[in-house]
Parts: C-alpha cells; structure tokens; sequence
C-alpha cells in the first residue's frame, strides 16, 4: 500500500512538473518548428507569394502520407502537369536516414528527372516510398483542379 | 568528504574513462565541442537533479518499487531537458536530440542514483553527482575537441568509426601517462 501510494505521489509530482515546463516552452517551440518548416521549403520555389506562384502557374500542395516514424507533410510543386520540385516541411523519421530528404540527396530529383524515371532507395524504402505516394496524390489533386489557383469567372 | 568526491568523480572513478558507462552519448555526440557542451549540460542537469530529487526524498521510497521510481524522476528531468533543449537552443537540440533523450537510459545516471543517491546524504550525493557530471563533461570536451581538430587532418576521426579509434587511443594514452601521474600526485591514486 506504502509502494503505490509513494509512486502516485510521485508521479503527480512529475506530471505537474511537466506541464509547468510545457506551458512554459511551448510557445517558443511550436515558432522554432514553424521557422524550421519555412527553411525546408527553401529552394522549392523563388518566392512564397501566392498570386506571384499562379501567375507563373505553379501550385503547392500539402499532402499527408505515413512514412517510417509517423506522418510526413510533403509539398509538392507542379508547374504545368509537371513535378516542379518535392520536399518534406515535417516528419520524424530515423535521424541518419532521414538524409534522402536534404535537398541535395534524392528528394532534389524531383526537380531535374521525369518523375517515372524516380524508384523508391532501399534503406530507407518505407521514407521514399510515401514520399512518391506524396507525389502521386499531390498530382491527382492537380489533374482533378482542386489547386489554389482556380480562376474566378 | 567534498574534495574526494570532486577526485573520485573527475579522475579516480571518471564514468567515462575508468568505469566505461555512459559510452554511447559519448561516442556518438563528440564529433563537435558545440554538440559535446550540449550533451555535457543536459547529462549534467539530469544527474544533478534526480541525484537530489532522490536523496531527499530516499526514506519514502520504498525497495520494492526502487527502480520505477529512480527512472520515473529521469525520465521526468530528461523530457524537462528536451523541452528547454527544443526551446532555447533548437538548432542544437536537432542535432543531439536522440542522444539528449536516450540520457533516460543512461546507465551511469541510473547507477550514480543506485549506488549514491539512494543511500547517502543529500549533501554528499550532490558533491558525488556533481563530481561525476563534471567528469563525464570533461571527458564529452576534451573528446569534441580532439575529433573538431583532428578532423581537418583525418577526416575519418569525426566519423562513427574514427570515435572508436580516438576513445580507444585516448584510454590508452590515459593508462599510460595515468600511472606517472598518480607517482607524482599520491592523492590521485585509485583505491
């Protein structure tokens, strides 16, 4: 009876000490997250300005797909039925494995190869392969037009 | 009583260097004096923190249940680490993340806690903790700062295969040079 008592005191005591550091970094967590995500796109496309990206004709989606270590956020930009460039703002896959996502490594193909021409990397088969799902999906909302830049009559 | 703590824990019973815990932070992390300082402050906070968390509060603890709560307090101090971590110093925190939250599991913490903090004074496994943590930073630096150096002239030395052949060197070199040292120095001499 002594055991459990002392472990939930414990317990709450650790609970509270948790939330009191949650409230207390949360906010500076979620902008360095979100400062983070905004230098992942860097190198996608010129510039971030939604009319300037449709005048140019080129839409950004953001598709959801479950990779290695839980749910990606990729954003794909196609110009003109074709894959402009790929890259993931959001993911927690394998530190060290996660390199096929710089935009130096696989991921950059997607901005010089034909997109048939692009197979999943083995070691790190599951990451890739959601991430060409990604794309699938990203074109499948650009052929049925349920891009940003929808033309108002 | 504070003066050997501060020897045992830096020299005499270094976790890094003579007892051998703690090796895979310390390998993986000290590729850079920046991520070694990192490491160093985080292990240090958790070390520090539950070894007085749990010495104050040891009479309450009772044997059977021991070991949930010693890794209860860790795991605790650990998430806190992360989150200030992820906070104030984001660009570190996504290089040492994994390492920073894997501290949980750090045997030379859990055996610190074990075999000090449960059965002295708060007073002594302070000294004791503090001792050990200033121990294990030194050992993270002066690994960082070979590794960031030696890289320029062997490149392999930041890589994961060229942090065993520098710890390796290191000990070596250590267990050599330690036995002059403790003929010149009778205090530091291991027990």
């Amino acid at each position: 009876m002594k055991s459990v008592l002392t472990f939930t005191l414990l317990c709450i005591a650790s609970a509270s000490l948790l939330a009191l550091a949650n409230v207390h970094t949360n906010s500076y967590i979620q902008q360095n997250i979100e400062k983070q995500e905004l230098a992942r796109l860097e190198g996608l496309v010129d510039e971030l300005d939604r009319e300037l990206l449709c005048e140019q004709g080129i839409e950004l989606f953001e598709v959801e797909r479950r990779g290695y270590g839980g749910e990606m956020y990729v954003v794909v930009a196609i110009q003109d039925g074709s894959v402009l460039g790929v890259r993931v703002v959001r993911h927690s896959e394998t530190p060290g494995f996660d390199e096929v996502l710089s935009p130096d490594d696989w991921i950059g193909r997607f901005a010089v190869e034909e997109l048939e021409g692009i197979d999943a990397v083995t070691r790190a088969t599951v990451t890739t392969s959601a991430v060409l799902l990604a794309v699938e999906d990203a074109m499948r909302l650009y052929e049925s037009g349920l891009g940003e830049c929808i033309e108002t009559p | 009583m504070y003066r050997d703590a501060l020897i045992d824990g830096l020299w005499r019973r270094n976790v890094a260097s003579v007892q051998l815990l703690g090796l895979c932070p310390l390998l993986a992390v000290s590729y850079n004096v920046r991520n070694a300082l990192g490491l160093s402050i985080a292990s240090s906070f958790v070390l520090i923190g539950s070894s007085l968390t749990i010495s104050s509060v040891r009479k309450f603890i009772p044997d059977n249940v021991r070991l949930p709560c010693f890794v209860l307090v860790i795991a605790t101090l650990t998430t806190v680490a992360t989150m200030y971590m992820q906070a104030f110093a984001y660009d570190l925190y996504v290089q040492v993340a994994l390492f920073v939250q894997i501290i949980v599991t750090n045997c030379m913490i859990l055996g610190h806690i074990e075999s000090i903090a449960s059965k002295k004074t708060v007073s002594e496994s302070l000294f004791s903790a503090i001792g050990t943590a200033l121990g294990f930073s030194a050992a993270l630096l002066v690994l960082g700062t070979i590794r960031q150096y030696l890289e320029l002239a062997i490149p392999l030395a930041a890589h994961p295969a060229g942090a065993f052949l520098v710890v390796g060197l290191a000990l070596a070199t250590l267990n050599t040079v330690s036995e002059q040292i403790t003929k010149k120095i009778p205090a530091l001499r291991k027990t």
